[in-house]
């Protein structure tokens, strides 16, 4: 069932989160002169995969990289995440540098990596009861929030029965739950089918703008579809081919509420063009014919 | 009247599917594993009779059924079976739950720990490969002739499996899981109840099955060797004064521990671990 959801739009809550995104300039994550290498297992040779990033991110931002398939956006994210360390440079978060995961952050991975031994109930309170902040409260804002998603009749459900789209949808709903200032998805609908994908581009937007979510402000959203980027973002972050480096950071200045409708009009695609442009130019000859047919599907 | 037409319609269509196939057929057809399983059983049991009654095989070697069924009123009404039975259970009963609370952490250490893997994985696979039994005169010597060797040799007997099945389980635990664990901010004691555990708990069921079977062939075999007690000792005494009936009777009183075992196994993985199997 890939029914879409209709939560009432909090009109005034968005007007007054749209100004304040852009009034305060206040620095929440600050990229420091970043590069992030791994050693292969078996060859053993160092290789980057983002070198020398610099860039701030404000508060209340939705910020989207992207970047073609292999370019390291998503070894970047999970150094957000403190679940990889970055090799040089450093990462302040609020000021202080990320050593790791914490609980502040959150993390919707690009396989739903659900518990198939727990229902989709419990696989949300996982993550309250990994922090030990399990109670009747936050057992009901679980329940709200999946409520939210569309699954109030999937909770007792496993994964195994649950469609792609559903077991995402529990995958936000798990992150969301612990309330994170920061929410990083990496390419959280990169396996779904372009219909339930562009449904729950729709949702993720909804979430993002329910005026009673409260804290999850800050999004770190991972992709290498162009339309998606242009869709979610405030801003966009191009990253050029791998090792990595920032090619373009582009604001997108288009109002909110986003409604799927907005994807033609002139000024979307407008900023599609652009964001093709900084890609094409930036990953050279041969990946683009990759994104040009992307973007034709 | 139109809808009593519709409705006729509909039981003539449902008649006409019970006519095509009879209910005992389908019934058959859904039982028809278990239909078998019995009727191989019972094809063995009566070839068992009949060679027996015509005097084809000489009773008092070979037994039949009839007198197994006989001997097997007269072991229980008269008590003196309950004895060898506790014996057994008991050797069994504490060789498996040393095993299990060996094992599993054990296991789940190993691995997690892949220096202690490596470390000890050339020696678990010596002692899984070495058929146990030879261990037997050096547990003797080691720890004398009573219950506690015989308990001894089911625990050797059965922690290899389950060892080695709970670490495969841990080795091949999904990474991802490891990832959402440390992104929750999981502590080790949460990763080790509610990830490691569950996840691995297929695996450790199958390695408990694979235990048990050994522990019953560890528990059998030391009271040959041990003589104190226990339905091995009980068929081996009764082969001895050529009283094939109880002999026989004890190792049926085996075959039906041993099914309702792995049975209970069974229907604890159907319970606790259907999410693997869907």
């Amino acid at each position: 069932m890939e029914g879409t959801i209709f939560m009432p739009r909090d009109e005034e809550h968005m007007v007054a989160l749209n100004s304040s995104a852009a009034k305060s300039a206040s620095s929440y994550v600050k990229v420091d002169r970043v590069s992030i290498g791994y050693r292969s297992r078996k060859t053993g040779i160092y290789k980057d995969a983002v070198v020398d990033l610099n860039f701030e991110i404000r508060r209340g931002e939705f910020v989207v990289i992207i970047g073609t398939s292999g370019c390291g956006k998503t070894t970047f994210l999970e150094a957000v995440a403190g679940l990889v360390p970055v090799s040089a440079g450093q990462i302040l978060l609020g000021g202080k540098p990320i050593k790791g995961p914490g609980r502040e952050r959150s993390l919707v991975f690009q396989s739903p990596s659900l518990f198939p031994w727990r229902n989709v109930r419990d696989n949300v309170l996982f993550a309250l009861q990994a922090q030990h902040n399990l109670n009747s409260e936050t057992r009901q804002r679980a329940e709200d929030l999946l409520e939210l998603v569309g699954l109030k009749d999937a909770m007792g459900s496993y994964p195994h029965e649950l469609s792609g789209g559903m077991r995402q949808r529990v995958n936000l709903a798990r992150a969301l739950v612990t309330r994170p200032e920061l929410l990083l998805l990496d390419e959280p609908f990169g396996a779904l089918d372009a219909q339930t994908r562009s449904v729950m581009q729709e949702e993720l937007v909804n979430v993002w703008q329910a005026a009673d979510l409260g804290e999850a402000r800050n999004a770190l959203f991972i992709t290498h579809d162009v339309e998606e980027a242009v869709y979610l973002a405030d801003r966009i972050l191009v990253f050029s081919k791998a090792p990595a480096s920032l090619a373009a950071d582009i604001t997108v200045e288009l109002p909110r509420p986003r409604l799927p409708d907005h994807k033609r009009s002139r000024e979307f695609v407008e900023y599609q063009d652009r964001v093709l442009r900084e890609l094409y130019a930036s990953s050279g000859g041969a990946p683009a014919v990759e994104i040009a047919e992307e973007v034709a599907e | 009247m139109s809808t009593a037409t519709a409705d006729d319609r509909i039981s003539v269509g449902n008649a006409e599917r019970i006519v095509k196939e009879p209910a005992w057929l389908r019934w058959m057809r859904v039982h028809s594993k278990v239909v078998y399983g019995i009727s191989g059983v019972a094809i063995v049991l009566i070839a068992w009779q009949v060679t027996s009654t015509l005097g084809l095989v000489n009773v008092t070697i070979a037994s039949d059924p009839i007198r197994v069924i006989k001997a097997e009123i007269t072991l229980f009404s008269s008590g003196q079976i309950w004895g060898p039975i506790g014996v057994t259970a008991q050797e069994v009963g504490w060789g498996m739950l040393i095993t299990l609370l060996i094992s599993i952490p054990l296991g789940l250490i190993l691995g997690r720990v892949t220096a202690l893997y490596d470390m000890t994985e050339p020696i678990i696979n010596v002692l899984n490969s070495v058929p146990y039994v030879l261990f037997l005169p050096v547990i003797i010597f080691w720890f004398g002739i009573g219950q506690q060797s015989r308990i001894l040799l089911v625990i050797w007997a059965a922690t290899m499996p389950l060892i080695i099945n709970t670490t495969a389980g841990v080795r091949n635990l999904n990474s991802d899981y490891i990832r959402v664990a440390k992104m929750c901010c999981a502590g080790k004691w949460t990763f080790y109840r509610s990830v490691l555990f569950p996840a691995t708990l297929p695996y450790i069921l199958t390695g408990i099955r694979l235990s048990i079977a050994r522990a019953l062939v560890g528990a059998i075999v030391a009271e040959f060797f041990l003589s104190g007690g226990g339905l091995g000792y009980f068929v081996q005494t009764a082969t001895s004064n050529f009283d094939m009936d109880s002999a026989m009777a004890g190792i049926f009183i085996m075959a039906v521990a041993a099914v309702v075992l792995t049975r209970l196994i069974g229907r604890l993985e159907h319970r606790y671990t259907h999410w693997s199997q869907g």
